[in-house]
């Protein structure tokens, strides 16, 4: 039974009390949470402008026994509702709360708290508050406000606070909402963007953003128009600051890989003080080894640290918006035996210049399935030479001490880009007579499918093609009275790479389709490269033919793209290779083995 | 052909259904260990069951040099097999796979469209 008392008066104290007075929003209280109701976000003020919100938000009504209150819970203490941890009449002691006034309400915010007693009898009859209006003493409907300028410093505006009472506890930034306006973050500027142009049907404009971040998290900011003027020189990168009055909206994901479900908009009113304490906090990295970059999904950000092992050149391309644009390549190494190429951009490009054999961190890098497995630094990430953080002396040391020999595995052999769907789902294989009929890639829309057939027949004219012999080009080379011409590299080689273009046929037993594959797929039919079959095909024809027929009635499991091309008024669809596996048997026959009970189950109905 | 297969595969379990059958039967096991005149092989079926198997007398060469072989032979009794000819399985096979491909077989439900 309930041994806890309510802290009584309380509520009534909250309501109507001071949103300033340190003794009553520092207390602990111990309350009881009558219910707790999930909110839709997007039915509150301040999410207005972006109707894709994720969070839910739950409201508690919490009662002392007396009276009865609204108050949110703050989203980081979201899973005590998930995981049921509270619930109705759940009896707990606040450790951390704040206040927020909407409109002429008041609105308690939780921002922490122990659990007492999660089911207990509802204690007392609590009756609901009456709404106090912000000036609690002082207003008089018939006097016109101007005349008297009594105390009005009972009950202060919400908004313009004076400025002095600047006792505002620092908040960490994982508990910034839109609910709240009185918080104040002590944050690092790890990454500072260029000043941006835009334009869109509204005009155009400028902004540019930075990346904060505490012990807590991250979150990000931008500044517009006139604002930037203000804020670019006075916000450096690495330096700390305190921000408040910044308003907090939902975070557009699509402009912004910062972990937060929430941005800040530093406008006019923001206020931004340097802070020269010892206590700061430091840029806070989740550092993903080289050899587990496969198994993340394209596209996913992550961070790294490893060793500058080659810097390639500074290299102008001209984007699809013919917009050019800096990059340049850098290959990175780390303990892992791995090494990998990353891409910077823009400044970072132009400016780096860092020596070899350096250890550097990226934050915000994004994974890519660029001939295996590529990184590239966004724009709102950030690149630290050197950093003081044991990862960084670690991995020096392993270089120092022998690391720098090590032969390194790149993840860019054979690399076949992962389709979405990633290597063979099991679960959307298909057969050959599925893929016909669900007409797959008939549509405009490009389709995928996994499917195990076996390599009825290959095409053995025109089986290779002459190849630009530099990494990654690949375009077909014509031959010229001076070597062999590639039109994209703008240059002539004296002997061609070879490189498969596979066409062949493959069936199971429902029918054949088909497919067509390149280098990757070529190497892994016949075993040899290219240019070997080419010359087997001149040399030793006989030989060359036993190779290709050795790799027919070869079983594989395939990875393949459905799309459709048009010849010449003719659409056809065309199914090409992504990937191909041979069977691991005794894994696919258990994947049969595992189909019978759900056959058997579809016969018994 | 009559309902009854041709050389089925069975595993220790199923060995007296076909004693002094006249067809042959298929038995794929794990070589345990041979006996000292190399006369016979303990074998472990697929079921774990321990079967031995018959080899021909010497001079004749027996083929069971793998870990794992498949032997085609008579059934003798219900814990013997006499070889005719094994096919080398290699040294990997997962016999609780192939326990479940056996079984399957001799489901009522799949015995009259696989055989």
């Amino acid at each position: 039974m309930s041994d806890l008392t309510l802290s009584e008066g309380i509520c009534q104290r909250l309501n109507s009390g001071d949103s300033d007075d340190e003794s009553l929003w520092g207390s602990k209280p111990t309350l009881q949470f009558l219910s707790i109701k999930k909110v839709v976000p997007g039915s509150n003020p301040g999410t207005a402008n972006n109707a894709n919100a994720t969070t839910d938000r739950y409201r508690i009504i919490i009662s002392d026994g007396l009276h009865f209150l609204q108050a949110m819970l703050a989203t980081q203490l979201n899973y005590l509702v998930e995981d049921d941890r509270i619930g109705k009449n759940t009896i707990a002691l606040i450790e951390s709360m704040s206040c927020q006034n909407i409109l002429d309400k008041r609105l308690v915010i939780l921002l922490g708290l122990r659990v007492l007693q999660r089911d207990a009898q509802k204690v007392g009859n609590p009756a609901p508050l009456a709404i106090p209006p912000p000036q609690a003493k002082t207003v008089d409907a018939s006097a016109p406000i101007a005349v008297e300028p009594v105390s009005s410093l009972a009950a202060p505006q919400p908004q313009s606070r004076p400025t002095g009472n600047r006792a505002n506890p620092v908040y960490p930034i994982a508990a910034l909402t839109p609910y709240q306006n009185n918080w104040r973050i002590k944050a690092r500027v790890v990454q500072k963007s260029d000043i941006r142009h835009y334009s869109n049907q509204r005009g155009e404009g400028r902004f540019f953003s930075v990346t904060l971040m505490d012990d807590s998290g991250e979150i990000k900011g931008t500044a517009w128009n006139a604002v930037v003027d203000d804020l670019f020189e006075k916000l450096q990168e690495n330096r700390v600051y305190f921000f408040s009055k910044a308003r907090v909206n939902l975070a557009k994901k699509k402009f912004s890989t910062v972990s937060n479900d929430y941005e800040l908009s530093l406008d006019r009113g923001t206020e931004i003080e340097e802070c020269n304490d010892a206590d700061v906090p430091v840029i806070r990295y989740n550092f993903v080894n080289l050899s587990g970059l496969p198994e993340l999904q394209k596209e996913a950000v992550c961070d790294v640290i490893a060793i500058v092992k080659e810097i390639g050149d500074v290299a102008e391309i001209t984007t699809r918006n013919n917009k050019t644009a800096q990059k340049r390549d850098i290959i990175v190494v780390d303990n892992t035996e791995f090494s990998v190429r990353l891409t910077l951009w823009g400044k970072q490009a132009e400016q780096f210049s860092t020596p070899l054999d350096s250890v550097i961190a990226c934050k915000g890098v994004r994974v890519g399935d660029f001939n295996g497995v590529s990184l590239s630094l966004l724009s709102s990430g950030s690149l630290v030479v050197s950093p003081d953080i044991p990862e960084a002396h670690a991995l020096k040391g392993w270089y120092m001490d022998g690391g720098a020999q090590t032969p390194f595995k790149s993840h860019s052999q054979a690399g076949l880009s992962s389709a979405p769907g990633g290597a063979v789902n099991r679960n959307e294989m298909r057969t050959i007579n599925d893929v016909k009929d669900a007409q797959l890639g008939m549509s405009d829309k490009v389709d995928y499918f996994s499917t195990r057939a076996t390599v009825m027949h290959i095409k053995t004219d025109n089986i290779v093609y002459p190849a630009c012999p530099t990494p990654q080009c690949n375009k077909k080379v014509t031959e010229t009275h001076d070597g062999w011409r590639c039109e994209k590299c703008d240059r002539s080689y004296e002997k061609p790479e070879y490189r498969y273009i596979v066409q062949m046929a493959v069936a199971d037993s429902t029918g054949q389709i088909w497919l067509s594959g390149f280098n990757d797929v070529g190497l892994a039919l016949f075993g040899i490269t290219g240019n070997e079959l080419r010359s087997l095909q001149e040399g030793d024809e006989a030989k060359a033919n036993h190779t290709i027929q050795k790799a027919i009635c070869t079983m594989y499991n395939f990875t393949c793209r459905a799309a459709q091309q048009t010849f010449n008024d003719q659409n056809r669809v065309r199914y090409g290779i992504q990937k191909m596996q041979p069977l691991d048997y005794l894994a696919e026959s258990n994947a049969v083995l595992a189909l019978i009970p759900l056959l058997r189950s579809r016969q018994a109905q | 052909m009559s309902n009854e297969p041709v050389s089925p595969r069975v595993n220790a379990a199923r060995l007296k259904d076909f004693i002094g059958a006249s067809h042959p039967v298929r038995f794929t096991g794990k070589v345990l260990s041979f006996s000292n005149d190399e006369t016979y092989v303990l074998m472990e079926a697929s079921d774990g069951g321990k079967v031995k198997v018959l080899l021909p007398p010497p001079p004749q060469p027996h083929d069971v040099t793998a870990t794992f072989v498949e032997v085609v032979g008579t059934v003798v009794d219900a814990s013997t097999i006499k070889l005719l000819t094994c096919i080398d399985m290699g040294s990997k096979l997962d016999l609780a796979m192939v326990n479940q491909v056996i079984e399957l077989t001799f489901d009522p439900e799949f015995k009259g469209r696989i055989f």
